[in-house]
């Protein structure tokens, strides 16, 4: 007979396929795997199901008898991630932003902003930063003219890429910022700071809150709210700081926190992000500003890493404030079982706990014998599973491959597709046409020139081609910031399991299988991560040929054949 | 030797090229002459000390690499001669060419 083991993962589902005759070994005809479709153990999982079973048909000539199953734990994964919270709140005391690639001048001045028509009239005694809209020409002329009739121009904001051009025919020393699209939505009149710092180096007056805040006039009370606007523009060039319309009015409470967990013991605490996440089953419920959700088995929550060495970057990131969490909670099964079985002729049959369809599976990489600790690295979730003589024990962690996706694309800025290679693919700087600078620091020429998108720029190599990111980094620094996330979230999750499983004795073997496992960095983080415990960390390879995809339905077709 | 070179058969562009150019910082050289946008980018770019050469006429404006002058490097119509010269002054520069433009 035709017999299917079918592991319907988080965000992937897998059938193996083999010929199984009593007293024979399983003659392995076919893996397939594709995206899991609707949440794990729910009835809408039967689609891809039947769809990867087709696909088996077509290919083999003939329809599996049996589908072989593990029991049904049917869980949720979602990722949330917190709002901009400082943002909203910087809106009501500074307009703050980082500006120009090319500006001209230097060092920091204050003005009312005043359009470039209004210098045409009376002068005005104190100081005033220019906002223009002009061409270069005529913006330089008007602003020379200004000058001459009693005008004090400490500074300019413009429109287009024009500073330096500006800055030729006017002042050189005058700092101006460029390309601030929206200087039409500048309120004229109020006070704005506008800071150029030397080519390389990062604006030092309006990122220290104090100094802004004399900058601006802001009483001792502002200048504690000027951290956020202090916060938004540090690490960069050139930044411009406009007094908002509501400062003076008293400071607003500061908000509480946005989301707060619910423990065991019914006890309710805030989530803080640079706390360490709690053991799993810890936290069963979750409220506030990520919604509110109940049943959770585990609940895991990460900052985003910045690089040690650039104080810039992570108060950069620390104004996103960016957490990601990843939640796992009970869902319900909703007749699976009932859709599955009409996909086969003989129907569908439990055979196996998915922890001993996993150790089974696993156990068929050359050279390990058996594999008494697997550790399932998934999508959603870092399932851990045991399996001794005295039975069976599995943990799921929330939080692996797409939490690590979803930091990527944090720390990008970048969509979640473009992340996920991101995070698979080495990346290089293209430092010239023909040179390329590679993560480890070499060099390395082309035959063809690079295209002029991906000049300068940090871009993946990706099977052969070079895909630009939009992101500023070294590749040495995207580097660390990948290598970290997979720790965090995976090197974490991993601890975190066997802690709740209450370790693995020192000399074991602890098999890696699953999506995320198919990453050689993930392999040496994990490795890493285990490195005090003393354990053999090897990756799984499924009957000798499928890697560490498959391990589940593999190992369900060997329980199967086994009743 | 210049660092970079235009040879342009339709003068017009030359201001924008030289605005594109002179907002970042890369020194610019341009001559009138005659020929195809291609066939005086290449030419330029057998002049100039980094191996970048530009060429016009009445229709586009290229970027030229002398080290691969089988393809133009960057092409764009005559009317868009300030950001191409912006562009081309990056790619001298080795700076990021602004996106989506490019």
């Amino acid at each position: 007979v035709l017999v299917a083991g079918v592991d319907v993962g988080n965000s992937t589902t897998e059938i193996a396929v083999a010929r199984v005759e009593p007293g024979r070994e399983p003659e392995w005809l076919l893996v397939l795997r594709r995206a899991t479709t609707g949440s794990k153990g729910s009835a809408e999982c039967a689609d891809g199901v039947a769809e990867l079973l087709g696909r088996a048909e077509r290919r083999l000539g003939q329809r599996a008898d049996l589908l072989l199953l593990a029991e049904l734990h049917p869980v949720e994964t979602a990722l949330l991630e917190l709002g901009r919270i400082e943002e909203l709140d910087l809106a009501r005391t500074a307009i703050a932003r980082p500006a120009s690639a090319t500006p001209s001048g230097s060092g920091v001045a204050v003005g009312r902003l005043r359009a470039l028509a209004e210098l045409a009239g009376e002068p005005e005694g104190s100081p005033v930063v220019a906002v223009v809209e002009e061409d270069f020409e005529v913006a330089a002329r008007a602003l020379r003219e200004a000058r001459t009739r009693g005008w004090t121009i400490a500074a300019a904001i413009v429109r287009g890429d024009d500073a330096v051009l500006i800055g030729n025919r006017f002042d050189g020393a005058v700092p101006i910022v460029d390309e601030v699209e929206d200087v039409a939505r500048l309120p004229l009149g109020a006070l704005a700071a506008v800071e150029v710092a030397e080519p390389g180096g990062d604006v030092e007056h309006v990122s220290d809150p104090l100094r802004l805040a004399v900058l601006l006039g802001l009483g001792p009370d502002e200048a504690r709210a000027a951290r956020h606007a202090a916060r938004a523009v540090s690490g960069h060039r050139a930044a411009i700081v406009v007094r908002g319309a509501s400062a003076g009015a008293p400071p607003r409470p500061a908000p509480s926190a946005p989301v707060t967990l619910v423990g065991r013991d019914g006890g309710e605490i805030p989530l803080d992000d640079r706390s360490v996440a709690p053991a799993p089953g810890e936290i069963v419920a979750m409220r506030g500003a990520a919604g509110d959700r109940d049943g959770l088995i585990d609940l895991f929550y990460r900052a985003l890493p910045a690089p040690p060495d650039d104080p810039g970057f992570a108060r950069r990131l620390a104004r996103r404030r960016a957490v990601a969490i990843a939640v796992l909670a009970r869902g319900s099964s909703g007749g699976l079982l009932e859709s599955l079985a009409e996909l086969a002729p003989a129907g569908a049959r439990i055979v196996a706990r998915e922890s001993e369809a996993a150790v089974l599976g696993t156990s068929t990489t050359p050279g390990a014998g058996r594999t008494p600790f697997v550790l399932d690295l998934g999508g959603g979730t870092v399932d851990l599973h045991r399996a001794g003589d005295d039975g069976e024990q599995a943990v799921s962690t929330a939080g692996a491959g797409e939490l690590v996706t979803r930091i990527c694309a944090a720390l990008l800025g970048c969509d979640a597709a473009v992340a996920e290679r991101a995070k698979r693919c080495r990346s290089a700087l293209v430092e010239t046409p023909f040179v390329l600078h590679h993560e480890d620091g070499s060099r390395s020429f082309l035959g063809e020139p690079a295209s002029a998108r991906a000049l300068a720029r940090l871009c993946l190599l990706d099977r052969g081609e070079l895909r630009p990111l939009e992101a500023v980094l070294a590749p040495e620094v995207w580097r660390g910031l990948r290598r970290a996330a997979k720790r965090d979230v995976i090197g974490r999750n991993v601890r975190r399991a066997i802690d709740a499983i209450g370790g693995v004795p020192s000399g074991e073997l602890v098999t890696l299988v699953g999506g995320s496992a198919c990453d050689a960095e993930v392999v040496d983080t994990v490795a890493a991560e285990l490195g005090d415990l003393d354990v053999a960390v090897a990756r799984g390879d499924v009957l000798g040929r499928h890697g560490p995809r498959a391990a589940v339905a593999v190992g369900l077709v060997l329980a199967g054949g086994s009743r | 030797m210049n660092a970079v070179v235009a040879l342009l058969a339709e003068w017009s562009a030359e201001r924008g090229l030289v605005a594109g150019f002179e907002e970042e910082g890369v020194p610019l050289s341009c001559e009138p002459a005659l020929g195809s946008a291609e066939e005086l980018a290449r030419e330029a770019a057998s002049r100039s000390a980094l191996g970048l050469g530009i060429g016009g006429d009445g229709e586009r404006l290229v970027l030229g690499i002398a080290a691969s002058p089988r393809r133009p490097y960057l092409v764009s119509s005559l009317d868009r001669s300030r950001e191409f010269g912006r562009a081309a002054a990056r790619v001298a520069a080795h700076r990021p060419l602004p996106t989506p433009d490019w």
